[in-house]
């Protein structure tokens, strides 16, 4: 049964994560259209890929660490496919994680162990539990459909050197976190910072978004962190030969692909 | 028979075939090949439980995966695995690498190619050729269509199923359509179980010949000294079916999806996987005196591994709602083979009928003309195999919440027109149940591990739990703090293995 344990890998791409922004109005802006380019920035590509090297990292600076190769690509219809395809810790090596998500349906999730060669089909899961064990959850690692939030516009703020709007997001079908405040940078409306609180109202983890490349013209945070308040672990992301555009082929988000 | 098997067979080739031209024309992506080698050292320490049960020294597992790949069109793998098996209690000097063909190989240490292939990739189908594992069904760990490995059960609890199965030489196609997934498997070679030795830590039921049979009959109802007959066992090897296209074996599974479920059928012919023996025995009767006439006697049994064939019809599904996964899966087994109980099967042959009257009429002419210290032997062959049509089936739940997962399922086996005249080996009155629980948590950044899982057989009233503790020291070192134990009836499939309670350490190095 050392197969099933796995199965709480997961989860998909990129931080293609879309963050959120809010709502009344900043320079003309509402919350909810800062949201909505935020969006936009952070998925202008039709399809993605890239390698991940995740750290994670315990109070004391002791680390460990998986390498993922992710893929991603969205579709006209709003569908999202994403494939996950570890690489390392030796154990995990060829442990696949495949996604399909489509709006308003609930997502449909297969994992492939090379251990007991198969592909196990999976329950769309608690999507506010650790992902690979790390200080992201599932949620904040998978795509959010912006209209199912509700913003509101917070402040504009200078964030190490950098102006930013400020917005506070809710919950709206998904109930992962009770709210989340992002900075957004005006610039490129990506997002530079996320405090997270939970639904009790407590301030769980911050979000840090970092190390902005432009690829395919395209501006791409490749350095991710999330530091917890109550312990102070943290965990991080950088993204390697990030491309977009380049074509992946349907057969890619497919079971026969997981098992290759 | 042998004509639809060979027309069988032949056409499961003649798909391999056409599979791989209608999927298109291979090629040779040069430049584009990329090779890895990683794999594991295991060491796997046991203490049992209690005394006086058979030894098992520590184990030593090396497996090295290698891959090669070639762009998209092809790929090549193998997983070779060297073991220095602790349950080896007399090692022989043969040839390190296990054969395929053989039941007992207590060769020690010993290398094997789990798995060994190539594989070819085109745009609507795949080619497989080479040693590899099926893995067929949706349960866990008991699976009804998971048929066409069979098990090395030298060690039958601490190796998960997938670590138990044996690679076969084997030709597997898929084609890939909107409409279905269509899967052919055809193994022109049956490759055997393997059992552990009689001495053996983990020596099964089957393999245990009673120490004696008591004669169905009165005490001084005949000239015998006494009517408990003493009985030793003789191990034959398997007797390996001609390497012909009618001796083959062949598997189609059709796969294809509806919304969130997704469904499979499958059949299979082939070899009953169900380890199976004859029980021809060798009756000696030795003169004691003519006068009064008295006799002594006893008998060797020969456990003679049969290869019967069955065919398997099956069907699986599994489907998710929320945060939980249902899965379940059945079989109906035509011509299923089933081991009577060995003491019944003995005491049989001795019975009112046409067997008996033989033996006590040779009794009678040997007390009556040969003088005492004459020995003569009398070969028997009892009816120690039940073929019966049959069915499998099951229904599994995951649910997970948070870091923690729970899994439950139930499976039965029923045989049908089965008659408690005939007993046999793990299904009582013709009905075995299992109920399957478990319980996973992760904690501390998915670094430990501790899991609780249990296996209830309803009508033996037998019980398997292994509970464990797994802690990563590091991304590439793990060690595993387990238990077995084992319990029920002594005729069941755990409860055969009361006194085999251990606790195991496994530490595993990957790389």
């Amino acid at each position: 049964m050392s197969s099933a344990k796995k199965i709480g890998l997961v989860c998909f791409l990129a931080f293609c994560v879309s963050q959120i922004p809010c709502v009344s109005k900043a320079e003309g802006l509402s919350a909810y259209a800062i949201a909505k380019k935020s969006d936009e920035a952070l998925n202008r590509s039709t399809d993605t890929k890239a390698s991940m090297l995740m750290r994670l990292l315990d109070k004391d600076g002791s680390a460990r660490e998986r390498h993922l190769d992710s893929y991603a690509k969205k579709y006209p219809n709003g569908e999202r496919k994403s494939l996950l395809v570890f690489s390392s810790p030796a154990d995990v090596k060829g442990t696949s994680f495949l996604s399909w998500m489509s709006k308003g349906k609930e997502d449909m999730q297969w994992l492939y162990l090379p251990s007991i060669g198969k592909v196990r089909q999976i329950g769309a899961s608690d999507k506010g539990r650790s992902f690979l064990g790390s200080d992201f959850s599932y949620y904040d690692m998978s795509s959010k459909d912006v209209d199912d939030l509700v913003y509101s516009f917070v402040k504009e703020e200078v964030f190490e050197g950098v102006p930013c709007y400020v917005i506070e997001s809710r919950p709206g079908r998904i109930k992962v976190y009770g709210k989340m405040v992002s900075w957004i940078r005006k610039d490129n409306f990506l997002p530079v910072k996320m405090d997270i609180f939970d639904m009790d109202g407590q301030y769980l983890k911050q979000g840090r978004f970092g190390k902005i490349q432009t690829i395919s013209g395209i501006p791409t945070a490749t350095h991710l962190e999330m530091r917890m308040a109550k312990d102070g672990s943290s965990s991080t992301i950088d993204l390697g030969n990030v491309k977009y555009d380049t074509g992946i082929s349907d057969s890619v988000f497919t079971q026969r692909n997981m098992q290759k | 028979m042998k004509a639809p098997r060979t027309l069988i067979a032949g056409a499961v080739i003649a798909f391999c075939l056409a599979a791989a031209s209608l999927a298109g024309a291979y090629e040779f992506a040069a430049g584009k090949s990329d090779h890895s080698i990683d794999g594991y050292l295991e060491g796997l320490a046991v203490g049992a439980v209690h005394e006086g049960t058979p030894t098992e020294h520590p184990t030593g597992i090396v497996s090295l995966q290698g891959k090669s790949s070639f762009g998209d069109m092809a790929a090549l793998k193998f997983t070779l695995r060297g073991v220095q098996d602790g349950t080896v209690l007399h090692p022989d000097e043969r040839w390190r690498f296990q054969d395929y063909r053989s039941i007992y190989q207590n060769r020690n240490p010993y290398f094997r190619f789990d798995e060994a292939y190539v594989d070819l990739y085109a745009e609507k189908g795949d080619l497989r050729i080479g040693i590899q594992k099926f893995s067929w069904g949706r349960l866990d760990e008991i699976n009804p269509t998971d048929v066409l490995n069979f098990q090395d059960l030298t060690n039958p609890f601490v190796f998960d199923s997938n670590e138990r199965k044996i690679g076969v030489p084997a030709i597997k196609g898929k084609l890939y359509s909107n409409v279905a997934d269509l899967e052919l498997a055809w193994i022109p070679r049956y490759v055997p179980y393997r059992l552990p030795m009689p001495d053996e830590r983990w020596v099964p039921l089957v393999l245990k010949v009673p120490e004696s049979v008591q004669l169905p009959m009165a005490p001084g109802a005949i000239p015998v000294a006494s009517t408990v007959v003493p009985l030793t066992g003789v191990y034959e090897d398997v007797d390996m079916p001609a390497y012909t296209l009618a001796d083959s074996e062949v598997g189609v599974k059709l796969s294809r999806a509806f919304g969130r479920s997704e469904v499979s059928v499958s059949y299979f012919h082939g070899i009953d996987p169900m380890p199976v023996f004859a029980l021809p025995t060798d009756l000696a009767v030795t003169v004691l005196s003519n006068s009064p006439p008295l006799a002594a006697l006893s008998a060797a049994v020969t456990l003679k591994p049969e290869l019967l064939t069955m065919d398997m019809f099956g069907a699986d599904f599994s489907t998710t709602t929320g945060n939980f996964t249902f899965r379940g899966e059945g079989a109906f087994y035509k011509d299923k083979h089933y081991q009577r109980e060995a003491q019944s099967v003995l005491a049989g042959m001795f019975g009112p009928g046409p067997q008996q009257e033989a033996f006590l009429a040779t009794l009678q002419a040997l007390l009556a003309s040969a003088p005492p210290g004459t020995s003569t032997v009398t070969h028997l062959e009892p009816s120690a195999i039940e073929e019966k049509n049959s069915a499998k089936y099951g229904l599994g739940l995951d649910y997970v919440i948070g870091d923690i997962t729970l899994s439950g399922q139930v499976i039965q086996e029923y045989i049908f027109n089965y008659s408690d005249d005939n007993p046999v080996l793990f299904n009582k009155h013709g009905t075995d149940t299992m109920v399957t629980l478990g319980y996973r948590h992760q904690l501390l950044k998915n670094t430990l591990e501790i899991d609780l899982d249990g296996t209830w057989g309803i009508e033996y009233r037998q019980y398997l739990l292994n509970p464990s503790v797994a802690y990563s020291v590091t991304d590439n070192f793990k060690v595993t703090l387990a238990a077995l134990v084992l319990g029920g009836e002594s005729d069941s499939l755990f409860g055969q293995y009361d006194d085999n309670d251990e606790v195991y350490v496994k530490a595993r190095y990957s790389f």
